[in-house]
């Protein structure tokens, strides 16, 4: 219980206190008046007045305990007169802090107000009377009113949202989830209980097990700091399970203090099954293309048996090994991790291990090769090229087995294309057809933007070199 | 007839394929190679019965056959009951297809398309990796 007010040194004379403002009443910010113990007002400030709206008769056992015209309380239930917080101050001698009344003034306009009354008592402890010091709190109470029905407001809108959304407190207990979480989860969370996550159970993308207490809103609780880019498997009590991408970010009051935290459960379920049936699209088209070229490379070998003709069973080869290397680029363009551009690395290293399935024990290929990306323009040109150049070389060999040094340089802003065999190529050549072995690379070399030679010196160096940037 | 049983073929293969043209090719490629080719399966149930049967030493299988079982399956049923292994043939496989392969004990794989150069040397390179050392 607080310390008596008659033993303040302000009421060293509590009778005179209740007789007679004090002078400086008057300069007080807050309004003031005094009643005695019959509930008469005895003196109030001008604060008062302006509060009331009006200015009340001193003494008048007709307007006991309060000035107001009208009072009501919050709930707009009328109080009256022998039910005010004053009149219970002076019947039972015990103060009342803090409560809040409406006032309405003679004009019908209303103010809320909170009142502070303390008794005043003689030094026997007979009551003389108390005092009122209230003050307007009604832009407190509409302020108060406008957060709380924005609150509610802004849980409609968490409601209403078709995301998942909860919320914990600082240590994790799950403090509100809307609809769309518990749909989610499959199953109802309980508030103040649950912890962590709405979910069942969860798991890593790689179906291992997560524990709650190790999951991104536990991370983002435990650090203080928004977890993004974690995936998870949330999985319900009838055991299906659902992918979902969250959104833990921590909640700070105004003084930064850690309050909580508010999580969104992106479900990627749909997004998942698409991503699924365009993967088993391309791996359908990807068979049908190759398994097309396989079927292709059937019927060229099925000519090339039946002619009698030497040539004809050597162009018809020819045209096999083209669909091979042909086939061997779109595989690499089908495993690209970009649609627009290949590894050129990869691409070699592909390349050169079909010709050496093509060729056979008869090659042995060196390949050192640069780093980096081609457009896929690029891609076909390239592999026929490349095939054309090993069989070219093959070709030059005789049936002995060679080894040729295969190499993709970089020159500034062009690449450079080599192969390198110890056959001389002659001098003096007839011009080459433009549909087959070097005439086809120097045609295909023009389509990457680029230019075809053969340097002589030792050994035979047949050299393409077309712009980075991936041709023409 | 089994290359097992006659000493002038260089082996025997059951061909395991559905597609008409390329099963064709491959049955050609391999006899002009000096393979004996015991039999060409369309179906998986059909190579694990051919496999019984014709025994022989090792089988071309493709992957994506008619039916509801695809190659890996046929594959797995032939080596668990006949230890005979196969060199797949396929357009497309992915990890998942070759893990699943693993317990067939490959014998190699041979990427669509391919041509008579490197089915021969597959053959020629498993048969190797079967002979008794």
């Amino acid at each position: 219980m607080s310390t008596h007010p008659s033993s303040h040194p302000f009421l060293r004379d509590p009778e005179a206190a209740l007789r007679e403002a004090p002078d400086f009443i008057g300069f007080l910010p807050i309004a003031v008046y005094a009643c005695d113990a019959e509930g008469r007002v005895r003196w109030f400030n001008e604060r008062a007045a302006e509060l009331w709206g009006r200015s009340p008769a001193i003494g008048d056992d007709s307007e006991l305990f309060c000035g107001s015209f009208k009072l009501f309380g919050l709930d707009g239930t009328l109080i009256l007169r022998n039910e005010t917080p004053m009149a219970h101050v002076l019947r039972t001698g015990e103060p009342v802090h803090g409560r809040e009344a409406t006032v309405e003034r003679p004009d019908g306009s209303r103010v809320v107000a909170m009142v502070h009354i303390d008794p005043i008592k003689d030094p026997s402890g007979r009551l003389l009377g108390a005092i009122n010091c209230f003050h307007d709190t009604t832009e407190l109470h509409r302020t108060k009113s406008q957060v709380a029905e924005g609150g509610a407001m802004f849980r409609q809108v968490l409601d209403a949202l078709p995301a998942a959304v909860y919320t914990t407190d600082a240590e994790g207990r799950v403090t509100y989830y809307n609809q769309a979480a518990a749909e989610l989860a499959g199953r109802e969370p309980v508030i103040g209980s649950d912890e962590w996550c709405v979910t069942w159970r969860l798991y890593t993308p790689d179906g291992a097990f997560l524990p709650h207490d190790e999951c991104p809103m536990a991370i983002a609780l435990r650090e203080n700091r928004p977890v993004r880019g974690v995936e998870a498997l949330a999985e319900r009590p009838d055991g299906s399970r659902r992918p979902f991408l969250p959104f833990p970010t921590p909640l700070r009051d105004l003084a930064g203090n850690l309050v909580g935290a508010v999580n969104m459960l992106v479900d990627i379920g749909e997004r998942k099954e698409a991503e699924h049936q365009q993967r088993l699209l391309l791996e359908e088209l990807n068979h049908r293309v190759k398994n097309n070229m396989q079927t292709l490379h059937a019927l060229l070998r099925g000519a090339q048996r039946e002619t009698g003709s030497a040539e004809a069973k050597a162009v018809l080869a020819a045209a096999g090994q083209r669909v091979g290397a042909m086939a061997a680029a779109q595989q690499v363009l089908y495993d690209a991790a970009s649609p627009a551009s290949f590894d050129v690395a990869k691409f070699m290293d592909v390349m050169c291990r079909n010709a050496q399935q093509t060729f056979g024990r008869r090659i042995g290929i060196r390949l050192d090769t640069v780093e980096g990306t081609l457009k896929n323009d690029a891609a076909m040109a390239l592999a026929l090229i490349l095939n054309e150049l090993i069989a070219h070389a093959l070709a030059r060999g005789g049936e002995n087995p060679m080894s040729l040094d295969i190499s993709l340089s970089r020159q500034g802003d062009a690449l450079c294309l080599a192969v390198v065999t110890a056959q001389d190529e002659p001098e003096a050549r007839a011009a080459p057809s433009r549909a087959s072995g070097l005439g086809l690379v120097a045609g295909l070399a023009a389509q990457l933007g680029g230019t075809f030679r053969i340097s002589n010196g030792g050994k035979t160096q047949y050299i393409v070199e077309f712009p980075a940037a991936g041709g023409s | 007839m089994s290359g097992r049983q006659n000493p002038a073929v260089r082996g025997s293969v059951l061909v395991v394929e559905d597609e008409f043209l390329i099963a064709a090719a491959v049955e050609n490629d391999l006899t002009d190679g000096g393979f004996d080719v015991v039999a060409v399966a369309n179906t998986a149930d059909d190579a694990v019965k051919l496999a019984r049967e014709k025994r022989p030493d090792l089988v071309i299988m493709d992957i994506r056959l008619v039916g509801a079982r695809d190659g890996v399956d046929a594959a797995l049923e032939i080596f668990g009951e006949t230890g005979i292994r196969s060199i797949f043939a396929t357009a497309h496989a992915d990890a998942q297809c070759k893990a699943r392969a693993v317990a067939a004990s490959p014998l190699g794989w041979l990427q669509k398309p391919y041509g008579r150069e490197a089915l021969i040397g597959a053959v020629e390179h498993a048969l190797e990796t079967l002979r008794p050392s």
